[in-house]
């Protein structure tokens, strides 16, 4: 006897894309691996398999995955420009801005309609290139006049190339603290630039550990870590007049240096 | 049924982001994955949503990993001004909501609004994960 009607169509790698994708754009993060999976099992070397494996990775923030799988990509399809933006930023969250740049500027030469690429490049352009490990960044300053808040527990001006001009207290941490604090300034002046509202002067960064408030411009920038628990407003106008002590004392420094 | 209960969780998320875009002085707003998908968008016209999104997205991981390389614990709200407005940035595990404000933004209280939405719209967007429900 038959039961039933015919038998049931094997599901096709396209089907599974597509539900992948459905369930990735609805958030189903575990269920789109699941499929993409199924997908690679089927056909290891499916493109669009790898790139929604890579986005899945990114997604869930495990940067080396998702690298890997931008580059497998790559190596199937060498100009395909959602591969190498999705490299470009997994290089650029690792500190390696000139793969990052080189990668952008590829997508752009082969598609130049690109909105997002050309963001990112503006991002990265923005960026002042780090001060090699080789550079001498010469003495700290030694800023005389300038008092820090009651309760600082981290203040650090340095140069938008990661020089460090005045840290307190010399942690070990410091020159990493300095490269962050260049790039946030500089990612988050390139999103209030998109926005239309100017370059970044100042912000507030909140932690578990306590609140590192931000001045910037564009050749300086300081922060003063407070207590996570200190109210912004007053904090904010601290970090002014340390500024204005800060920038008081460089300007003292640097005519007695050319006088 | 999922379908009969009220608005999708899709719908839920654009209505909390439109929530936050009507706010006093707010702009608008963005929600973005970490891999640069643009979950939900309210912005004005004059400010395209993706290639806003994806330098948003790259400071949300910026702050992230410094956090993570310094020790810093966990990071929370974030906001930085310019001469003509702010934008406020916060971090959850679905991803980035980045607000943008007039220059006359009360910054604490947006702070706080940034809390608030991003627990709420945490809430809604993973709702359905163990459950396979469509939006």
């Amino acid at each position: 006897m038959i039961r039933g009607g015919a038998p049931a169509r094997p599901v096709t790698t396209v089907e599974l894309l597509q539900k992948a994708e459905r369930a990735r754009r609805d958030g189903r993060l575990p269920e789109a691996e699941g499929l993409v999976a199924q997908v690679l099992g089927l056909a290891p070397r499916n493109v669009l398999g790898h790139l929604l494996a890579a986005y899945l990775h990114a997604a869930e923030r495990r940067s080396d995955k998702a690298r890997a799988e931008f580059q497998t990509v790559l190596s199937l399809d060498p100009a395909h420009p959602r591969a190498m933006l999705g490299l470009a930023r997994v290089d650029l969250e690792s500190g390696d801005v000139a793969s990052c740049r080189s990668l952008l500027e590829r997508a752009l030469r082969v598609y130049p309609d690109f909105p997002e690429a050309r963001a990112l490049l503006d991002v990265v352009l923005g960026l002042a290139p780090a001060r090699g490990p080789q550079a001498s960044p010469g003495p700290e300053l030694r800023l005389q006049k300038v008092v820090l808040p009651a309760g600082t527990r981290e203040c650090l001006l340095a140069d938008v190339d990661g020089t460090i001009l005045f840290s307190h207290p010399v942690s070990r941490t410091r020159d990493a603290l300095a490269g962050h604090l260049v790039r946030v300034a500089g990612i988050a002046s390139a999103a209030l630039g998109r926005a239309g509202l100017g370059a970044m002067r100042r912000g507030a960064v909140g932690s578990n550990s306590g609140t590192t408030f931000v001045q910037s411009d564009p050749r300086l920038v300081l922060a003063l870590t407070l207590p996570p628990d200190v109210e912004a407003g007053a904090a904010l106008r601290e970090l002014e007049a340390l500024w204005a002590r800060c920038m008081d004392e460089l300007g003292a420094g640097s005519r007695e240096g050319n006088g | 049924m999922a379908e009969a209960s009220g608005p999708s969780r899709a719908e839920r998320v654009r209505s909390l982001l439109a929530e936050v875009a009507s706010l006093d002085r707010v702009k608008g707003g963005v929600l973005v994955a970490p891999d640069g998908f643009v979950i939900a968008a309210q912005l004005p016209p004059d400010i395209p949503a993706d290639p806003f999104a994806a330098v948003a997205a790259t400071l949300g991981r910026e702050l992230e990993l410094g956090a993570d390389r310094l020790s810093r614990g966990m990071v929370g709200t974030a906001f930085f001004s310019a001469e003509d407005g702010s934008l406020f940035l916060g971090g959850s595990p679905v991803g980035f909501l980045a607000v943008l404000t007039d220059r006359d933004a009360d910054i604490p209280r947006m702070r706080e609004t940034v809390k608030r939405m991003l627990d709420a719209l945490q809430q809604v967007w993973r709702a359905g994960d163990h459950r396979g429900e469509n939006l």
